[in-house]
Formats: structure tokens, C-alpha cells, sequence
């Protein structure tokens, strides 16, 4: 009981952000420029659209909700009254989850059940994994993350490693490809494939525990 | 008098990379912090307060010895910990960041009245609506103090609440201090600058190089007089016992009276234009 109350106290954070920062801005240009301006990729391809939108969408999030310095400073104090580090992390999970799924069903309106379902997951894993690389490193891990996923977001490891001579760039991108959370592996989400499906819940756990055990970290010792 | 926090022989060293030997930041410290006791731990810049501070509030471990928390299983519960730098989530009000902290300790009605108390209790009442990161120095301190009062917890644990404070604000959170400690509560506070904390301290504890040295009653530490003379000229060399001032000469009193400090200093032929005999303060005591 004492764990869901201080998570759900993490709450705020997505109000107080997106009522009075520039995330909701942010949320609506990523919805605009995938949906309105590239409509011929969403009318062939609605999956790949709302898992780009889920992407993105919760890599801001988190930027917005965790990633700024002061808000890592700020959760050695938050640390200082009964509540855990897990608590904490779980919380600012769901808060940033909570704002990429209104980016997703916004998306989706329109898609079936399994693009939004797809998205969904897609939003949970990506914002669990960007949560880690924010309190790891802050925004600037999360801002490289955003490039990655502008870049490389629809790339599979085979179209990386077609060329001939792939090298070694080649196929350390692949790798990255294959092992990080990526748009391509999640299109599976959409009919429930194993394979997806366990790979994004490895990464949601990964990047909670690895983002908890930074948090823990902010207050000394304990 | 009851303890409500027990330190004995703790000892705190920080490991380092690279085999590079640890960093003792506490060699040794015992003391106690008594139920409605004022401890000032005085000390110069990297002596080791924030370290010790942290252990006595239950933050850090200690690598050695025991720190005894009578109250909850867990400390966070009983001792409310102010650190020294104000940080707290961007975008928040003074009233959201106090919510926002209650939430781990009441719910509905109970943590609005927590908040409420807060408020009132560090003079931010008028301000609840300003943004926190966003606050004066002086203010963002009483935020800490505030943050640390709630959920009832009546031991301060605070990490150099004046500092970079002027007089007027010094004073009225020392003030508030006093009147948390009149109704029950204990207040362990850090200070690079022992100016001004005469008036609150009830034991000063000072630590020099990670070992405490000194944990006496203020008013054993401050009951030294010291002669003040105002001259009309200064002298080049001062007489026996005496140092020379901006505004004449003054000299611990010791034993002797204020009139044979005086007649030393008629018989070097000084014209003294005035004199006033004032108890010692926190700085010159330590």
C-alpha cells in the first residue's frame, strides 16, 4: 500500500510539466509532422506511424520528467521522507507512460486494436529504458537516444547489414539494432509474437532496475 | 535527559577507484542529541559535518561503530534532514513541492493539514504560491526547514541552515528553531560560522579533520568575560594580556576583575574613552 501511494505520488509531475512546460507542445508538433505532414507513410504503414509516435513521445516524456539535472538533484530530498527508490522510479515510469499513451491513443484513434496495443507496450519499454539513460547520464543521454531513434528508428538489423562489406560501423549498428529496444522488433507487438513481446518486457524490467538503483544512489548509501 | 539519537564510535571512509586508499571523513565521533536539545556542530569546510550529519540522520552508513535512531524502524519516520544545497523539482510551487513530500507520509485531510503546518511553521505561508526553484536563498532555506517538519517529526537534522543568510533572516529561523525545541522537538544543526549561534545552542560540538574535539554545554564555552577598551589613540605594542582591536584593545578577563584589567591599562599611560565587558562568543570560545 505504502509502495502505490508513493508511486502514485509521482503523479504530478506529468500534470505540472505538461500544463507548464513545452512537453505538450512538443507532443503535438511529433503528432503533427507523423500524422498530418507524412500522411502517405501513415496510410501505408499506420503500425510503423504510432510506434514512431510512442517512441518519441515517451523519450520526451522523460526528458520533460526525469531527465532535467534538477530534477535528478531534486530526488536525493524526495528520497529523505519514507518512501523508496523503487516507488520513486515505478512512479516517474507510469507518469511519463501515462503522457506518451495520450500521444498513442491520439495516434491510433483510428488503428485496430493491435496497432494500439503495439504502441502501447512500445510507449512502456521505451519510457522504462530512456528513464534509465536519464538518470544515468540526464538529457543529453536521452537527447542522443531521440537522434538514434530519428535516425535508425525503422531500421532492422538485416537492411543494416545488406551492403556487401558491412564493416565494422555496419555491424555495430546492427548489434545496437538487435539488442536496444527498436521500432522494427516491436511491429511484432502487434500480433502478440513472443519473441517482441519478451524482449520489451526484458527492457521494461532492465531499465526500472537500472533506473532505480540510480536513484538509490542520489541519496547516499541508503 | 532521554537521547533520541546515539553516536558511538562511528567512523565513516568513502572507497576511492583506481586502489587509491579510501578517504577517512570520520575518524571518530561519539555524542548524544538529548529530547529538546539544540546541538550546534561547528567546524571548518571539509572537517566532516555533512558526513557526520548524514549518519546521525540515518542517510549514510557507518563504516565502523553504531548509530542509534530511538524512534521508528525507520528514520525517515522521526528525523525530518535538511540538506545544505536547496534542490528541489522544477515547475513546482512551495504548496506542490510540500504535497508532493507529504504524500509519503499522510493521506487526504491529514497530509493537507501536514502542508499547512509546514507552512506556517517556516514563515512561507504568504508564498505557497511561488515557484520553489525559483525562490530566494532565504526562502528556498525555510523550504528545507518546512520539508523537514513534515509528517510531525520532531528531531532537525539540518546541514548549514544559516548559511548565506543575512541577520534578519539568521534570526527568525532561529527563532522558529527555539520554538520547535520548546515543544518537544531536538534540532542537530551544522554551522561553518559559529557567529550568532550563542542564542540557540544548548552543546556545540566541534570537529576538526574528522575527529570530534570538543562537546561541552554552550554555556560552559561561553562563560569566559572579555574587557573591550575603547582607546584614544591605539597603542603600537599592547599591554600584558591585552590584543590590539580596530577600535583600541581587549583581554579575556579570566579571574581578574574589570578594574585591575583597566588599571593595566592606566599604568601604560592609554586613555581609555570607554570600556564594556561582554561575555565570550561561540568563535572566540572555540
Amino acid at each position: 500500500m505504502g509502495f502505490l501511494r508513493c508511486a502514485l505520488a509521482e503523479w504530478p509531475f506529468l500534470r505540472i510539466r505538461l500544463l507548464r512546460t513545452r512537453l505538450w507542445v512538443w507532443l503535438v508538433l511529433l503528432l503533427t509532422v507523423v500524422l498530418r505532414l507524412d500522411r502517405a507513410a501513415m496510410a501505408h504503414d499506420p503500425l510503423a506511424a504510432a510506434l514512431l509516435v510512442a517512441s518519441g513521445s515517451a523519450t520526451l516524456c522523460v526528458a520533460y520528467l526525469a531527465g532535467a539535472r534538477a530534477d535528478r538533484l531534486a530526488l536525493g530530498p524526495a528520497l529523505l521522507h519514507p518512501r523508496s527508490p523503487g516507488a520513486i522510479t515505478v512512479g516517474r515510469w507510469l507518469a511519463a507512460w501515462c503522457g506518451a499513451a495520450i500521444a498513442v491513443l491520439a495516434a491510433t484513434l483510428h488503428s485496430g486494436f493491435g496497432v494500439a496495443f503495439a504502441s502501447l507496450v512500445t510507449a512502456a519499454t521505451m519510457s522504462a529504458w530512456t528513464l534509465a539513460l536519464a538518470w544515468c547520464g540526464g538529457n543529453v543521454l536521452v537527447g542522443g537516444w531521440l537522434v538514434w531513434l530519428a535516425l535508425m528508428g525503422e531500421q532492422t538489423p538485416e537492411a543494416v547489414l545488406a551492403h556487401p562489406v558491412p564493416g565494422p560501423l555496419r555491424i555495430a549498428i546492427a548489434a545496437a539494432l538487435e539488442v536496444l529496444p527498436g521500432v522494427w522488433r516491436y511491429r511484432g507487438l502487434a500480433s502478440a509474437a513472443p519473441g517482441a513481446t519478451a524482449h520489451a518486457g526484458l527492457w521494461i524490467l532492465a531499465g526500472l532496475v537500472l533506473a532505480r538503483s540510480r536513484a538509490a544512489r542520489s541519496c547516499g548509501s541508503r | 535527559m532521554t537521547s533520541v539519537i546515539q553516536v558511538r564510535s562511528v567512523r565513516r571512509a568513502f572507497s576511492r577507484p583506481w586502489g587509491r586508499p579510501p578517504v577517512v571523513a570520520i575518524a571518530e565521533a561519539t555524542f548524544d542529541i538529548g529530547a529538546g536539545e539544540v546541538v550546534c556542530l561547528v567546524g571548518a569546510a571539509r572537517s566532516g559535518k555533512t558526513t557526520l550529519l548524514r549518519l546521525a540522520a540515518g542517510v549514510l552508513r557507518p563504516s565502523a561503530g553504531v548509530v542509534r535512531i530511538v524512534a521508528d524502524a525507520d528514520p525517515r519516520r522521526s528525523i525530518g534532514f535538511a540538506p545544505r544545497d536547496p534542490a528541489f523539482p522544477p515547475g513546482f510551487t512551495v504548496r506542490e513541492v510540500l504535497e508532493y513530500y507529504a504524500r509519503a507520509h499522510a493521506t487526504g485531510p491529514e497530509r493537507d493539514a501536514q502542508v499547512r503546518d509546514a507552512l506556517e511553521g517556516s514563515g512561507l505561508s504568504g508564498g505557497a504560491g511561488r515557484r520553489a526553484t525559483a525562490l530566494p536563498l532565504a526562502d528556498a532555506r525555510r523550504l528545507l526547514l518546512a520539508q523537514s517538519l513534515l509528517g510531525g517529526r520532531r528531531i532537525l537534522v539540518l546541514d548549514e541552515p544559516f548559511a548565506g543568510l543575512d541577520a534578519v533572516t539568521r534570526r527568525d529561523l532561529s527563532d522558529r528553531l527555539q520554538r520547535l525545541v520548546v515543544t518537544g522537538g531536538s534540532v542537530l544543526l551544522s554551522s561553518a560560522d559559529p557567529v550568532g549561534l550563542e542564542r540557540l545552542a544548548d552543546r556545540v560540538l566541534v570537529l576538526r579533520a574528522g575527529r570530534l574535539v570538543v562537546d561541552a554545554p554552550a554555556t560552559a564555552l561561553l562563560g569566559g568575560r572579555v574587557l573591550e577598551v575603547v582607546l584614544d589613540v591605539p597603542p603600537l605594542e599592547p599591554p600584558p594580556g591585552f590584543r590590539i582591536t580596530a577600535t583600541g584593545l581587549e583581554a579575556d578577563l579570566g579571574g581578574q576583575s574589570a578594574e585591575s584589567a583597566l588599571a593595566v591599562c592606566r599604568a601604560h599611560r592609554l586613555s581609555v574613552r570607554a570600556s564594556r565587558v561582554r561575555l565570550k562568543t561561540l568563535d572566540e570560545a572555540i
